[in-house]
């Protein structure tokens, strides 16, 4: 653990000191690399001005409502398509024409559609979202053993109890994936769609930035991105680890 | 005496699918259990004794007669009839205590009464302290303790048991024999227990009833009358054990014929 922590903070500790030599003796165009300085002070002013604020704000807002869109559809129809035969030959066939669209494919329709305001970007989000979380919930719901159905049967279970107390939890563990792979989706499909048509976002903030030759600003907003997702993914992670204690092995797919 | 569980004429065909042929698995099949009684089903694999219990326990419909407990028919699984499972289908993401206190919660008892009665078929089971383990957590015993105290909390007319230490190792199905024993003279539950094991079933039962191969008839009903606890190594234990084994014996190769028969008309002998 100890060991570990200091490997860390030294790989970490590394590029920054790489980055910081070559900027300092000037090996590459600091046009197309700033020394840490100019992203610091480009960070110090952005903060003092509010507008980092606010660009995380409505990048975050934009997230967390896709997600919470494309999740809620994605888990309720994923157990209606593994528990009822007949709705899964009905939507199986239209989620298995929408899975192979990447999502950035969705970016013009939506814009198009929803104009550049929040609501594109939560669609584009909520529908990558939805396809990871509605393929991996459908799985969970059919890889559950029936037998515990059948237990809970016994014990005096009616449908309702049955969906709540048996298949919904039975099925946690491959919810939680569809999560997971939800987060990911969603923090390439909010930063694509800012990059392409916005007003604010951290999207925005590289794109604007770009257009002003301000590469402080630019990786500025690429480290936001990656801290931010580097938190929420550790989130999920937590709460994935704490709700799935009952699994026997260390789950697997966790990177650090 | 007063009967808890009759199984009327109950007969079972299933669709092969393949051949689109009807199979016969049971066939009229009679019995009437006392309140108290335990009764064990030996036969051959195959003969439909699993079967037959999961008619009693409402998860399969009969083809044909019908199953009546405490005077009532079954058409549905419900909690006067509890079941235990060979491969112990405990909830994995309950504990000890939320596993057993299960059809109390579904029955809406209170907090406080359903986990004092959990406690107490968990210290009748012996698994004081794992009351917040997970089942990943247990060995096998355990989970099958847990498995007959989650179907005992139920408080059910009729305890149904699938080859429930079926999958234990030797010394622990000794074990745990000798406590289900010592659980039904505390709670006298009928039993309807399957199981394979000549021995088990002479250990266990008062009456043991033999199958015949499919489709499954009662060939036998053999009551036990040997002072309990049954030292395996009597002269009437043995006695009794080579007459339910010559019975068995002669249907399994029955069955075996058919098997063999079956494979050679549809192709598939090897």
């Amino acid at each position: 653990m100890n060991r570990k922590f200091v490997t860390r903070v030294i790989s970490i500790g590394g590029l920054f000191t790489l980055w910081f030599v070559v900027t300092k003796y000037q090996l590459v165009n600091p046009l197309f690399l700033p020394p840490p300085k100019d992203v610091w002070e480009g960070a110090v002013d952005l903060i003092q001005a509010g507008e980092l604020r606010e660009h995380i704000a409505a990048s975050l807002w934009r997230m967390f409502m896709g997600f919470v869109v494309g999740s809620v559809t994605g888990v309720v129809i994923g157990i209606l398509m593994g528990q009822f035969r007949l709705f899964h030959a009905a939507v199986g066939p239209l989620v298995e024409i929408i899975r192979p669209i990447p999502g950035l494919a969705w970016i013009p329709v939506a814009l198009i559609w929803f104009g550049i305001e929040d609501a594109s970007k939560v669609f584009i989000i909520s529908m990558g979202v939805f396809i990871a979380v509605v393929t991996n919930t459908f799985v969970g719901v059919r890889s559950l053993d029936p037998v515990l159905v059948r237990a809970a049967r016994s014990l005096g279970a009616n449908h309702r109890d049955i969906f709540f107390r048996v298949v919904l939890p039975g099925s946690l563990p491959y919810i939680f994936t569809g999560f997971r792979l939800g987060v990911q989706v969603s923090f390439a499909l909010l930063v694509a769609a800012e990059l392409v048509g916005s007003t604010s976002g951290l999207g925005f903030l590289i794109q604007d930035a770009r257009n002003y030759f301000r590469g402080d600003l630019v990786i500025l907003g690429m480290a936001v991105i990656g801290a931010l997702g580097f938190s929420i993914t550790r989130l999920v992670e937590i709460v994935d680890r704490w709700l799935l204690r009952w699994q026997p092995t260390s789950r697997e797919g966790t990177f650090y | 005496m007063t009967v808890s569980l009759q199984v009327n004429g109950v007969s079972k065909e299933f669709v092969d699918r393949r051949s689109k042929s009807t199979v016969r698995a049971l066939d009229e099949i009679n019995l009437e259990v006392q309140k108290g009684e335990v009764i064990c089903i030996l036969g051959p694999s195959g003969c439909g004794k699993s079967t037959l219990l999961n008619i009693v326990a409402g998860f399969l419909p009969p083809s044909g007669g019908e199953v009546r407990v405490d005077g009532r028919p079954v058409v549905e699984p419900g909690p006067d009839r509890g079941f235990v499972f060979q491969e112990f289908a405990l909830f994995p993401w309950r504990t000890v205590l939320q596993n057993i206190e299960f059809g109390p919660v579904l029955k809406g008892m209170e907090k406080g009464d359903r986990h004092a009665r959990a406690r107490e078929l968990i210290q009748r089971i012996h698994l004081t302290g794992f009351e917040d383990k997970f089942p990943f957590e247990l060995s096998g015993g355990m989970k099958q303790r847990v498995g007959i105290a989650r179907a005992l909390a139920n408080d059910p007319e009729v305890l149904l048991m699938d080859e429930p230490f079926g999958a234990l190792d030797a010394q622990t199905r000794r074990v745990m024999q000798e406590e289900l024993l010592k659980l039904l003279g505390e709670t006298q539950k009928t039993v309807l227990f399957v199981t394979h094991a000549i021995d088990e079933a002479i250990v266990l039962a008062d009456r043991v009833m033999i199958m015949t191969a499919r489709p499954g008839q009662v060939k036998a009903l053999l009551g036990v009358d040997l002072p309990r606890p049954r030292e395996r190594t009597s002269p009437e234990f043995n006695e009794l054990y080579r007459t339910m084994d010559d019975l068995i014996r002669v249907e399994v190769e029955k069955s075996l014929e058919v098997q063999d028969s079956g494979a050679a008309a549809s192709g598939e002998g090897a």
